[in-house]
């Protein structure tokens, strides 16, 4: 389990693959061959995100992407930090077990790791079995280039690869 | 008093999918005048997906369908195939798909005991308060939800989605290695689970006795998952392929999903009718923790469902310590498959029930036509008959915070698929 994951969340439904995609799209973009082994891996999780806690377990840094509905054009990136997504995705509810939730019942328990990141990207279709949105796939090579700027500094890399 | 009321209570019912369930109850001179529950039902738009398809595309298809149970949903699917092309998977394959069974058992119960259903018991708005009180309880929660997602990863290649299944078997069997580092993981936590029914059985849960038919899958050698006749307390012991003689799916008006009947009759599915049906079937261990609880099983307490759970998450681990103990890499994880055409029928015991389905093939093995029958929507009816129930015990008088408190309760016992939905449930009450 390394210290740096990635972990994209996702359902088969539309533009909430996102998640799901961006961690092919990292993997396909040599992005984690930069690193030292055992330094950074990426991983996916299915609804109902309840897993996510252990799937996190021991990383120091965690970078999340997720589809979200804001209400923002479809496609628009969203970058969060630690407290700031538990005040923006403050949807606690008793009757379901999300991403929220999760990262709340973390935070309780001392579960998370010392720096969250969250990549919200907006989506706009969620029929089950659809692809994605050519306006959410679009913004794929933009989020990977977030992440690869996010990410390489740590190991004092240019970021271009 | 007399009151005439209507309250409508939205359930959330697939992640991140809004708006698609909802109970109704109208309320008039202090009676339920009618009660209706609403329940989205992914499935049924995933049969006409497949239609067309190679056969060796069914098991990851099926495995989207639900976030919680894809382990099922391939189970089932595979079962049907293999039967319609006449293939003998062995031993082997036989109990390496006991424990991924037993993986998504304990992943599935054990996120439903600690995040939905405790909190209901303990008094708590959701699970994230509850954790403030009972964090070791909530760890230990997801300590053994984790263990199920671990198991079910070994034979996988992607967390989320078990690809690793096929029609005839496993593409790839796991590492003596991997195996042997899981397994030890496995054994340390007996004592977690153990302590998790005893766990369970000391929550303040409502008495409630009730009458209901129990449906579950029985074996004649073990505690069923994959194989058995499907059997009732009521009597019933027919083969997987009789279902449909006995059991009657129909459409009702207030709801996409269709409601299922046992000869005319609401019936239970899931660990509460399993465990009444096969009690005798579990180890000597667990039977011994079983007995502990001091609740004399077979049960018509609806809420022994958790304890249910509980118990069978007991019974998966142990089962997959057991089963991994004895594991060998094998010569082959799969035994080859010739399609042909035919009507085949598959039955497992997803986490909540039996799940049902039946494939029709063509000579190249392409699906003709699909037929998904899961666990929820043959609860559905059982759920309306428990809530008018339940409420009229409860008393119609409550307020609507207090009506909607106890349905919420009642349904999620249940553990429907809407479990997994992300969003809030809504009230919305209309006087007339």
């Amino acid at each position: 389990m390394t210290p740096i994951r990635i972990i994209g969340i996702g359902s088969p439904f539309g533009d909430d693959q996102l998640g799901w995609e961006a961690v092919e799209a990292i993997r396909g973009s040599g992005l984690l061959g930069r690193f030292p082994q055992g330094l950074v891996s990426v991983q996916t999780c299915d609804r109902p995100a309840s897993g996510l806690l252990m799937l996190m377990e021991g990383a120091a840094h965690v970078i999340l992407i997720d589809a979200m509905r804001s209400g923002a054009v479809p496609g628009t990136i969203r970058r969060l930090q630690d407290e700031e997504i538990e005040m923006e995705a403050a949807l606690l509810s008793s009757h379901g077990f999300g991403v929220a939730e999760s990262l709340a019942l973390g935070g309780t328990l001392g579960m998370l790791p010392a720096r969250l990141v969250l990549y919200g990207v907006e989506a706009c279709n969620l029929e089950p079995c659809d692809t994605l949105t050519p306006e959410t796939a679009g913004a794929l090579p933009m989020l990977v280039e977030r992440i690869k700027e996010e990410l390489l500094p740590i190991i004092g890399a240019p970021d271009t690869i | 008093m007399a009151e005439n009321r209507e309250i409508n209570i939205h359930v959330p019912v697939l992640a991140r999918v809004e708006g698609e369930g909802a109970l109704d109850i109208a309320i008039r001179d202090g009676h339920i005048a009618d009660l209706k529950l609403r329940i989205y039902e992914p499935p049924r738009l995933f049969e006409k997906f497949l239609e067309g398809r190679d056969y060796n595309e069914v098991p990851d298809m099926v495995a989207r369908i639900c976030g919680i149970c894809p382990v099922a949903y391939q189970m089932s699917a595979v079962h049907a195939l293999e039967g319609i092309f006449g293939a003998q998977p062995g031993s082997w394959v036989r109990a390496m798909r006991r424990v991924l069974y037993c993986g998504e058992w304990m992943e599935s119960h054990s996120l439903h005991i600690h995040l939905l259903a405790a909190p209901d018991f303990l008094g708590y708005d959701n699970a994230i308060a509850m954790a403030r009180d009972y964090p070791d309880e909530v760890r230990r929660g997801l300590r053994l939800q984790g263990l199920g997602n671990a198991i079910i990863r070994l034979f996988g290649g992607r967390s989320v989605h078990p690809v690793g299944v096929r029609v005839g078997g496993f593409y790839r069997a796991p590492d003596q290695q991997d195996v042997s580092a899981l397994l030890e993981k496995l054994r340390c936590a007996l004592p977690d689970a153990e302590a998790l029914v005893a766990w369970t059985a000391s929550l303040n849960l409502p008495r409630d006795d009730q009458t209901f038919t129990s449906v579950a899958l029985r074996h004649t050698d073990e505690y069923p998952m994959n194989e058995g006749r499907i059997v009732s307390s009521a009597g019933l012991d027919i083969p997987v392929a009789e279902y449909q003689h006995h059991f009657r799916e129909f459409q009702v008006p207030h709801s996409t999903a269709l409601h299922s009947l046992l000869h005319d009759q609401p019936y239970l599915v899931g660990p509460l009718a399993r465990l009444n049906l096969n009690l005798d079937k579990l180890p000597e261990q667990v039977t011994r923790a079983v007995q502990a609880t001091g609740i004399a099983f077979p049960s018509s307490n609806m809420f022994h469902s958790i304890v249910a759970r509980a118990i069978e998450v007991y019974y998966a681990l142990s089962e997959a310590v057991r089963l991994l103990e004895g594991y060998e890499y094998p010569f082959a994880p799969y035994v080859p498959v010739v399609p042909r055409a035919g009507v085949g029928y598959g039955c497992t015991e997803a986490p909540r029930g039996i799940l049902w389905h039946r494939y029709e093939t063509d000579e190249q093995g392409l699906i003709t036509s699909a037929r998904i029958v899961p666990p929820t929507s043959q609860n559905q009816a059982r759920i309306e008959e428990d809530l008018r129930r339940s409420l009229d015990a409860f008393g119609l008088a409550s307020s609507d915070e207090e009506l909607r408190r106890r349905a919420e309760t009642v349904i999620r016992n249940y553990d429907p698929c809407i479990s997994c939905a992300t969003h809030f449930l809504k009230l919305a009450v209309s006087r007339p």
